[in-house]
């Protein structure tokens, strides 16, 4: 591990990414501490996505290594990474289609009943809008709700670090406005959260820290509180020239 | 027969085809594949209730266990049959599913069938090809010690039949829709990959399906076992029995597919009792084909694309 790496949160260590042998994202060193947004900016099929899947553990890493919390996370599956407080709210969203919006969220919670229920409470006052559709099934929802409904099914199991997938896309303006609303109050209680973004202005409004991505990976990492929509627009620009 | 008799039997031929479907429909949902062993597996139940009936029948007929349970022995194998055949069923899958899971679906089919031909070979080896006769639910010899008129061994066959089936219909049903396993269940069929990520152990889910599956398959078997025999090569027809019952309910439809056996018994049974066996069978597949034509994705099946 790198000298000032990071000893609660994420940490990538020179994390190589692709698919088989062919890398999609090279050397990539950064990390994340607890309550901080981090959002990873490129355009279309830079690896995005193919990272979180890396650090969720579905894809295995070319090179390098993730450290959560001070351990590596190379030797443990999917579904281990999840018990270390992992949590995963996909592109497309991906709700159990068949299930009703309350038992999508009651599968991923923590296994005693009550548990369970008081989590469950916390999500529907998170989004209000999920609690009067609740009996539904999950396929019958608009993409708003659907959206709502991934990310509280992220949540149900108190993650300490979210994985969060282009959860803007493709929706109505005003359901982006709320959806902001709850990732900044997710973020407040002291989950960081790894979020891949196409668009500069969300990601200005949201991070902490924004991470410019580019073919060959990490072009720079930016301050979010000091970081203008001009100074992102140029320094994609020249990565265009490049 | 009267109207009410042939319709108490439809229902518990019906019945024991639902178990075979469901069986069939839930590692169809679990896994995407078809196990065409789950008729044989279903003979395999016969053949242990078979089994089971003669080592019962050496028991001391004072002892307690044989006096508890002379009246009721299929009811005594039941627990036992769906032990012993949920762990092979789980243990057959470590053998025929989980080192091919990586491969084209179709690799699992051809070892189902493989497994299908080896199943259906052992029973011969073992039982010969005759007939054999397995325990009924409720043997009415005994029933003198409970009441003066024993109930007429016909219609309390198809009950036994009949309530064990509801029974077992009633458990799953809450298994899946209301326990948290069952939940973490439909949530590894659904997506597999989602399911690892929110932190279910999406093997062992598999795991627990064939279990199930190969219990219910059983259990089918034990019910039929008394009234229609147990033959080393009935598997062939039970599998295209659940194949055809799963296929009018709609493909991986819990529901329909008890739907669609009883349909399948109501031919059998009720249109046989009316014309004949084979005219029924060829009445039967020319529902099934008016069917498919007319409502592709079955009674209950949703039309592709909906759930997107």
């Amino acid at each position: 591990m790198t000298e000032n790496s990071i000893k609660d949160g994420l940490q990538l260590c020179s994390l190589t990414i692709g698919h088989r042998d062919h890398a999609l994202l090279s050397d990539l060193s950064f990390g994340l501490k607890p309550g901080e947004i981090f959002t990873l900016l490129s355009a279309n099929g830079i690896g995005k996505t193919t990272l979180l899947r890396t650090i969720l553990g579905e894809i295995p890493a070319l090179s390098g290594e993730i450290f959560w919390q001070g351990h590596a996370l190379s030797p443990l599956p999917t579904e281990k990474r999840h018990k270390r407080g992992l949590g995963y709210c996909p592109e497309g969203r991906r709700p159990f289609a068949a299930m009703t919006v309350q038992d999508n969220l009651d599968v991923a919670g923590p296994p005693t009943r009550k548990e369970r229920s008081q989590k469950l409470e916390e999500i529907f006052a998170l989004f209000p809008a999920l609690q009067p559709h609740r009996r539904r099934q999950a396929w019958q929802l608009s993409g708003g709700q659907q959206q709502m409904l991934a990310l509280g099914r992220a949540l149900m199991s108190s993650p300490r670090l979210l994985l969060l997938d282009e959860p803007c896309q493709g929706l109505a303006p005003v359901i982006i406005e709320d959806l902001m609303a709850a990732i900044r109050k997710i973020a407040a209680s002291g989950c960081a959260i790894l979020l891949a973004e196409q668009d500069i202005m969300r990601s200005l409004t949201l991070a902490d820290h924004i991470c410019l991505l580019n073919r060959h990976g990490v072009q720079q990492i930016l301050e979010g509180a000091t970081c203008t929509a001009e100074i992102l627009e140029n320094l994609i620009a020249k990565t265009w020239q490049a | 027969m009267d109207a009410a008799q042939l319709l108490f039997n439809t229902l518990a031929l019906g019945s024991a085809y639902a178990l075979a479907a469901l069986g069939f429909v839930l590692i169809l949902n679990s896994v995407g594949t078809v196990n065409f062993a789950q008729g044989d597996l279903v003979v395999a139940g016969g053949y242990l209730s078979v089994t089971l009936l003669s080592v019962f029948s050496t028991l001391d007929g004072q002892s307690l266990l044989y006096t508890l349970f002379a009246p009721f022995p299929g009811i005594l194998f039941l627990p036992i049959i769906m032990g012993i055949m949920g762990v092979l069923g789980a243990l057959l899958s470590l053998v025929i599913y989980f080192p091919l899971r990586s491969r084209p679906v179709v690799t699992v089919f051809v070892s189902t069938i493989a497994l299908s031909i080896i199943l259906r070979s052992s029973f011969q080896n073992l039982f010969g090809g005759a007939p054999q006769a397995g325990p009924p639910l409720l043997d009415m010899d005994h029933w003198a010690y409970f009441s003066e008129i024993p109930p007429s061994q016909m219609d309390s066959q198809s009950f036994g039949v009949i309530l064990v089936t509801g029974l077992l219909m009633t458990a799953l049903h809450l298994l899946l829709t209301k326990s948290h396993l069952g939940k973490r269940l439909r949530a590894a069929a659904q997506d597999p990959a989602m399911a690892r990520a929110i932190g279910i152990p999406v093997h062992k889910m598999f795991l627990l399906s064939f279990a199930l599956a190969t219990a219910l398959a059983a259990t089918a078997g034990l019910l039929l076992s008394n009234r229609y025999f147990v033959t080393p090569d009935e598997g062939a027809v039970l599998m295209l029995k659940a194949y055809i019952a799963v296929t009018i309910g709609g493909w991986g439809h819990l529901g329909g597919a008890v739907v669609g056996a009883l349909l399948i018994a109501s031919f059998e049974i009720i249109f046989g009792s009316v014309t004949s066996q084979p005219l029924a069978e060829i009445a039967l597949y020319l529902f099934v084909l008016g069917l498919l034509f007319f409502r592709p994705q079955g009674l209950f099946g949703e039309a592709l694309g909906r759930r997107a």
